[in-house]
């Protein structure tokens, strides 16, 4: 295991001694360093800290008494001698003087009164419980019996609910740490969040609201503040909630009356973006005596901030403003639809019913393709690795799989829907696109052509006519190494169709491309994903989905 | 809501991993069962606010976060062991872990079984006294340091041995 110390090296000793209570906080910087900069150490580090309060928990025992002797018998004579259980029979036999009061100051002293190391979750019991067990008390015991007084307890501080998360996408995921958000939830002061994929719309206590687009870690500072620890979002801030603050690292950027998008880079830039009115971005100051450098961005400017480095003062660069980095609006919420046919997760498609037209295969070797299922970091996908020079592969559903003439003229009459999840992973850029996901209808085809970009970054060629041209070019951003969430949503009205990547609407009036001389069965009415790559690459197919909306 | 015969079945069963994600990133023992304790109180005094069908055990987890975040900031700076940034760090980690804990730690006991009887012996008075380290190397004439790393490396044995574990079981 290539994560695991040594107990000799710096990282073993100090984890050693950490564990066993002997780390000083000279040693306790050192490991949090290593900690830190590496992931590996951090993730064995968890490993070993679960292992570590297991046999804490196995292993902690009782405290009784002093004299208590385990192995001593208990006679029935001795039973005769213990208290009586409290039961109506019982109490009247009870003690015959009444005792002091015990007065209870806070929980931790209910545990020494009982003298057990009872689990903290039994005392929750006995709380939840108490009120009933007073009333039965009473009703039996004809003396009174000491009373039990529950003092007040110390003041405990209350989360402060600051915001709530009102919507989010259907692709919305959260990250574990962050998994139990669901629109309606109150966020706390202090409390960060991690979206690890989609939108998610969250409106603070001032009446300022946020888009937030995942991935992205926020902690919410107050009804008024939040800390975009990375990712991107975009505020919409009310008249009565002007001075809104979102801080990154190393830059505060305020609201004078505002919509405004920041973003913070994998490098630790940030980014600020004025679309409307005006906002006040604030690099870090040089020293706690220096008064930080501000200054105001109105509608159309933006700025980037490099953080300080090494000793150097943080560098303010004066860019444009582009909406397209950011998530100007909420999509609306999808219809009701119908799944016809799917490939979910890492089933083989052709056990999903999918098949490989063989008119595509070109006489190409199958084997040579990696096809497989994958387990993606808990993501579980179909992998199609093209190792094939001039090879193609396809899995499809065509009319003989039941996408007949009848439903497409059944789906353009009432609409439908195409998602997809994919992953696409090159070694260089592949701006063209090549692998799809695609419906043909007909004469026409709407083809989603997935691709990766300068620097890793995925990002999706749109083939055909849309408001973003023709094959238009979609950079996705923060997609490097990530599943990407694609959706075209037909509207039977208006014959063309929105485009949504990550849940963010990128494109409207989709129309599709011709097809090309559309003389198979195939191309007549097909529904098609894979590759036709002359290079190298992978793409993962977690979803592939058509749907047909439901008839109203 | 959650009725709250159903509340305390879920606390009892989620207590284990959530005292192992409160002790990731407040690692010293004692103060992670206070900040346990402040938890469980929390959870009962928000149980309206748990939503059925949600995840108890990441609920609870955020919940802890929190209280670990009051605690720190109302413990002496010295007395802490990670800094605020890692605790975070550390926080996203151990939930992401929390899920595979129930299955690793089923495993244990066998693996306790496979230590030789001296590891036992030095796990059993490390664990099962309550002693500190060091006491215990005073006992044993050894230095704290060098008592540390024979327990480390016991650690290290047990880890490997669930794991080894795990992974023939997921082989079969």
């Amino acid at each position: 295991m290539s994560s695991r110390p040594s107990p000799h090296d710096e990282l073993g000793q100090l984890l050693g001694k950490l564990f066993d209570d002997v780390l000083t906080p000279d040693e306790s910087q050192v490991l949090s360093r290593l900690l830190r900069e590496n992931e590996e150490s951090r993730r064995y580090y968890v490993r070993l800290a679960a292992l570590h309060s297991r046999l804490l928990t196995r292993c902690t025992p009782p405290v009784l008494p002093p004299d208590f002797e385990l192995d001593a018998t208990i006679s029935p004579e001795l039973l005769s001698e213990l208290p009586p259980i409290a039961t109506e029979h019982h109490v009247q036999a009870s003690k015959p003087s009444t005792p002091p009061p015990v007065v209870i100051e806070n929980l931790h002293d209910l545990f020494d009164v009982l003298m057990l190391p009872l689990p903290f979750t039994f005392i929750m019991m006995l709380v939840a419980l108490l009120p009933l067990a007073g009333l039965f008390l009473l009703k039996a015991a004809p003396e009174p019996m000491p009373p039990v007084m529950v003092a007040p307890q110390p003041a405990m501080a209350e989360p402060v609910v600051v915001a709530r998360l009102t919507r989010q996408t259907s692709v919305t995921r959260w990250a574990k740490a962050s998994a139990s958000l669901r629109p309606g939830a109150a966020l706390w002061q202090g409390q960060s969040v991690s979206l690890a994929s989609g939108l998610a719309e969250i409106e603070f206590g001032s009446g300022a609201t946020i888009l937030l687009e995942g991935p992205a870690q926020l902690v919410f500072d107050g009804p008024g503040a939040g800390n975009l620890v990375s990712g991107r979002l975009t505020a919409q801030v009310p008249t009565e909630a002007h001075g809104f603050v979102v801080q990154t690292p190393g830059v505060t950027v305020v609201d004078l009356g505002t919509e405004f998008g920041v973003l913070v880079a994998s490098d630790g830039t940030t980014e600020a973006h004025v679309f409307k009115g005006e906002v006040e971005v604030a690099p870090e100051a040089e020293s706690e005596d220096a008064t930080p450098s501000r200054r105001k961005l109105h509608e159309g400017e933006a700025v980037r901030v490099h953080g300080r480095v090494s000793g150097q003062a943080s560098r303010i660069e004066t860019i444009a403003a582009v909406p397209m980095l950011f998530a100007m609006q909420m999509p609306a919420p999808p219809p009701k639809a119908t799944v016809w046919f799917a490939h979910r997760g890492d089933a083989d498609p052709l056990a999903e019913g999918w098949i490989r037209p063989k008119s595509y295969q070109k006489g190409v070797d199958i084997a040579q393709f990696g096809l497989g299922p994958i387990d993606d970091e808990g993501t579980k996908a179909w992998a199609i690795r093209d190792r094939v020079p001039a090879g193609s592969i396809f899995y499809g559903i065509t009319t003989t799989q039941g996408m007949t003439a009848q439903v497409r003229a059944q789906a353009k009459a009432q609409g439908w829907v195409l998602r997809a999840r994919i992953k696409v992973i090159g070694d260089e850029p592949i701006g063209t696109g090549l692998c799809h996901c695609s419906y043909w209808d007909g004469p026409r085809t709407w083809r989603l052509r997935p691709a990766v970009g300068p620097n890793g970054m995925q990002c999706l060629v749109l083939l055909g006519e849309s408001s973003l041209g023709k094959n238009a070019v979609v950079e996705i951003p923060d997609s490097r190494g990530r599943y990407v969430d694609y959706e075209i949503r037909y509207h039977p009205a208006t014959d063309d169709a929105d485009v949504y990547v990550n849940g963010r609407h990128v494109a409207s009036g989709y129309y599709g491309i011709a097809d090309e001389k559309g003389t198979t069965e195939e191309k007549n009415g097909s529904l098609h994903f894979g590759s036709n790559s002359d290079r190298e690459f992978e793409m993962r197919v977690a979803l592939v989905e058509w749907s047909m909306v439901d008839k109203k | 809501m959650l009725s709250e015969e159903n509340f305390i079945r879920e606390l009892t069963v989620s207590q284990d991993r959530l005292f192992a994600f409160i002790l990731t990133i407040l690692p010293r023992a004692d103060d992670a069962r206070d900040v346990l304790q402040e938890t469980h109180i929390q959870m009962w005094k928000m149980r309206e606010q748990f939503v059925e069908g949600t995840h108890f055990v990441a609920w609870a987890c955020q919940i802890a976060r929190y209280k670990v975040l009051e605690y720190r900031r109302a413990t002496a700076r010295d007395n802490l062991v990670f800094d605020e940034s890692l605790v975070d760090q550390l926080a996203k980690d151990a939930g992401q872990h929390a899920e595979q804990c129930e299955e690793r730690m089923g495993i244990l006991e066998i693996c306790l079984a496979r230590l030789t009887p001296r590891q036992r012996a030095l796990i059993g008075e490390r664990y099962g006294s309550g002693r500190l380290v060091k006491q215990m190397a005073e006992r044993l004439g050894r230095s704290a340091s060098a008592l540390a790393v024979a327990l480390f490396r016991i650690r290290q044995a047990l880890l490997d041995c669930m794991e080894r574990t795990l992974a023939e079981g997921a082989q079969e």
